[in-house]
């Protein structure tokens, strides 16, 4: 069992306790960089194989613009990996004992923070769709509430079976908990 | 023309020293562990700096004048007078 003390999220209660904390897969972490680790590959590759097909480029006065275009290209590349770094894994799914909370980021600039009670569910769906999900084992977890609120959504989390476990069970507790609470009952 | 380029360049340092302090700043902010955040920020503005500083050097030391320059001589195509 991990150990999710450390963790701090805003708006968290002071007796609220992190069960589970949910990332999107590496594997889909990568399919978004792959662009990035092709061009840094090509980047790399062109250091090695540039002056020694052209040997006269390092000593040449045009060195200098050689080294500048490479070293833009590498900085440039730098801050595009880390910007979707942040767009993918700062998509985060946390499961407390109370709830479960949302923060999906867009963008740079766009951050979205939604919460979920456990009573207000009625069904969890784990979908793992495609052969390198079934391989890899993740998928979405998608979680159905009561009302007309939208479903809630884990995008290609690991063990998508493990997590809807986890919340079926937690929402059969929190269902539990709230009918005590309505019937002035004493919780479990 | 050096001068314009000094400036777009400068305008252009700019704009991403101000996305790498925005990257900083939002791994801070909202990480979930504050300890791996200051370790990421650490390796991402390491590197970033050392290649801001490094473009910096670089850029100064290219000629931009000899790059741009409009009275540049093309051999491969010789002058009227020298045809006749």
């Amino acid at each position: 069992m991990s150990d999710f003390s450390g963790i701090r999220f805003q708006g968290k209660h002071d007796d609220e306790r992190v069960l589970a904390v949910y990332h999107r897969h590496w594997f889909d972490l990568f399919t978004h960089l792959f662009l990035s680790v092709f061009l840094s590959i090509l980047l790399l590759g062109g250091f090695i194989i540039i002056p020694l097909l052209f040997p006269g480029i390092v000593g040449s006065p045009n060195a200098a613009m050689f080294f500048f275009l490479e070293n833009s290209f590498l900085l440039f590349l730098w801050v595009s990996l880390f910007l979707i770094w942040i767009d993918v894994y700062f998509d985060v799914w946390i499961i407390t004992n109370e709830r479960i909370v949302n923060i999906e980021q867009k963008d740079l600039f766009t951050r979205r923070v939604s919460e979920l009670r456990f009573h207000t569910i009625q069904d969890v769906t784990s979908e793992v769709n495609g052969f390198i999900p079934s391989i890899l084992d993740y998928g979405d977890v998608l979680v159905q509430t009561a009302g007309e609120s939208p479903r809630f959504i884990f995008h290609n989390v690991p063990n998508p079976i493990g997590v809807k476990d986890l919340i079926m069970k937690l929402a059969e507790r929190g269902r539990h908990q709230e009918t005590s609470t309505t019937a002035g009952l004493p919780a479990a | 023309m050096t001068t314009i380029i000094h400036l777009f360049y400068l305008i252009l340092l700019l704009g991403i020293s101000v996305v790498g302090v925005y990257i900083c700043y939002h791994i801070l902010r909202y990480s979930l562990s504050k300890k791996s955040a200051f370790a990421i920020v650490s390796v991402f503005a390491g590197v970033f700096l050392f290649l801001l500083l490094t473009n910096a050097i670089i850029f100064f030391q290219v000629n931009w004048g000899i790059l741009f320059s409009t009275t540049a001589e093309f051999p491969a195509f010789p002058s009227v007078s020298s045809r006749y």
